[in-house]
């Protein structure tokens, strides 16, 4: 009885030991040491700061990563420009990308913020979201075509 | 009552005087005015438009307005051309876009807010105000139904509300006037998802749409509608596609509306006022004449008469 115990606590150890290494391969919530501020790593992102309407988007940044031809393609203040794919810099999973990303990204909401009527020209952060992703997603045909897709593609209505 | 020929001679040549000159020099005072400087207005971009239908959702809400029959997710209503309604300060209608039929055109439709508002000169009891701010505004209170701001509108926008035969009212767009008082920004612009519908002063506006156009000359056409047409709208629109193919008016005039009909309105209390007198003093005078001179002849036949 006594080894069977003893069996069962050195699975679970190794089981302790092997899982941070793991880490980062679905999500990067409570993944490695906190990440600078500014800094997203890549996983799924939930964005949820304009979460009135609709519940918070789930964004897969891997799956964006693997289609982006730059990085700059969606973060444009990013250094790359438009000559460095993302996959040349960065791993794509978190652990690593944290090593290798050497600049912070800035977060869209660190410029953009609410409307400011005495800009006109300067979009606000739901812009900022949506422009970005319409620059793709329009031509694909998920916006633009029906006012029921906002909610079939991307967010989930709220209930009540 | 007695009127010497100096006075009366004198009351004519004033009445003729400001019955000739008044219009002219009523539409010299208006004509110096070139509307309220840092108004606001809102500039609507075709381009990023993508037919959401979050603007006249958040006009419903912010407006108190009925719920719709037909929710605002359901596409089923752009299958007609809509207009703005007393439940409906704004509206979303769909075009084909023939370059590119995958991407159809939305337009949103609601009041202009004109530089000089025809719904305003067209009223008779002064129920429309343009306001400091740019917002045209109306005074439900006032309004008793004649509805000459709907026929006066070039843009088809004033709605009327059927619901009470008592309280006859006219109802449109009023840029969330209160909202802007309070600092916020009108509904349709804050619930934009894309910013196409833009707030802001219309100076500061008539830049940006022109540096868009400049920038992008291959996405614009190079026309800011609202900039000159019918005197200037405060609610402005830059478009990939000409204006005419999404139902815009093209053929209105640069100068505002009232200008058209300006000479003639004048001069109606003109008509009713100094016409009667002038004529009727004429009239009186010359009936005045012919009786003297009867009488006159009278006098002398019957003097001959008797010398006879």
């Amino acid at each position: 009885m006594k080894k069977i115990v003893f069996c069962l606590m050195a699975i679970c150890l190794v089981l302790l030991l092997v899982q941070p290494l793991c880490a980062g391969s679905d999500s990067n919530a409570g993944a490695g040491p906190a990440a600078p501020s500014g800094v997203s790593a890549p996983g799924t992102i939930l964005l949820d700061s304009l979460s009135r309407i609709y519940e918070p988007v789930n964004f897969n940044h891997d799956m964006h990563t693997s289609v982006a031809e730059h990085c700059s393609q969606c973060h444009h203040e990013h250094p790359s420009a438009k000559e460095v794919t993302c996959t040349e810099c960065h791993s794509i999973t978190a652990t690593d990308f944290r090593r290798s990303a050497k600049t912070g990204f800035i977060a869209c909401r660190s410029c953009h913020a609410a409307i400011d009527p005495a800009q006109p020209g300067f979009p606000g952060l739901k812009a900022a979201y949506h422009r970005t992703c319409f620059q793709c997603h329009r031509d694909m045909g998920d916006v633009g075509l029906d006012p029921l897709s906002c909610s079939m593609k991307c967010h989930a209505k709220k209930k009540g | 009552m007695s009127l010497d020929r100096r006075q009366f001679l004198k009351t004519v040549s004033v009445l003729t005087g400001s019955a000739v000159l008044g219009p002219y020099t009523s539409a010299l005072a208006s004509g110096e005015f070139h509307g309220w400087p840092d108004r606001y207005g809102m500039l609507t971009d075709f381009t990023e438009c993508v037919g959401c239908r979050s603007c006249e959702k958040a006009c419903n809400e912010v407006n108190h307005l009925p719920q719709p029959e037909v929710p605002f997710d359901d596409k089923s209503v752009f299958d007609t051309q809509r207009r703005p309604t007393a439940h409906a300060y704004t509206v979303v209608n769909r075009y084909e876009n023939t370059g590119d039929p995958g991407k159809p055109i939305y337009r949103k439709v609601q009041c202009n807010h004109c530089n000089e508002p025809a719904c305003a000169s067209a009223c008779p009891i002064h129920a429309y105000t343009k306001t400091p701010e740019g917002p045209v505004l109306y005074n439900e209170n006032l309004c008793f139904g004649c509805r000459y701001c709907m026929i006066a509108c070039p843009f088809y926008v004033p709605a009327y509300d059927y619901a009470s035969a008592f309280e006859p009212r006219i109802v449109k767009c009023v840029m969330c006037y209160d909202r802007i008082r309070e600092g916020k920004i009108p509904g349709c612009a804050e619930a934009c998802p894309t910013q196409s519908v833009t707030f802001g002063k219309r100076s500061d506006l008539l830049k940006l749409a022109a540096e868009k156009i400049a920038k992008d000359p291959e996405r614009y056409i190079d026309h800011i509608y609202g900039e000159r047409e019918a005197g200037g709208t405060g609610w402005l629109y830059i478009s990939g596609v000409p204006f005419e193919q999404l139902g815009f008016s093209t053929d209105l005039p640069e100068k505002p509306m009232v200008e058209e009909v300006k000479g003639f309105l004048s001069s109606v209390p003109v008509v009713f006022t100094v016409w009667p007198a002038l004529f009727g003093s004429i009239y009186a005078a010359s009936r005045h004449h012919e009786a003297y001179t009867r009488e006159e002849m009278q006098h002398q036949s019957k003097e001959g008469g008797k010398e006879k």
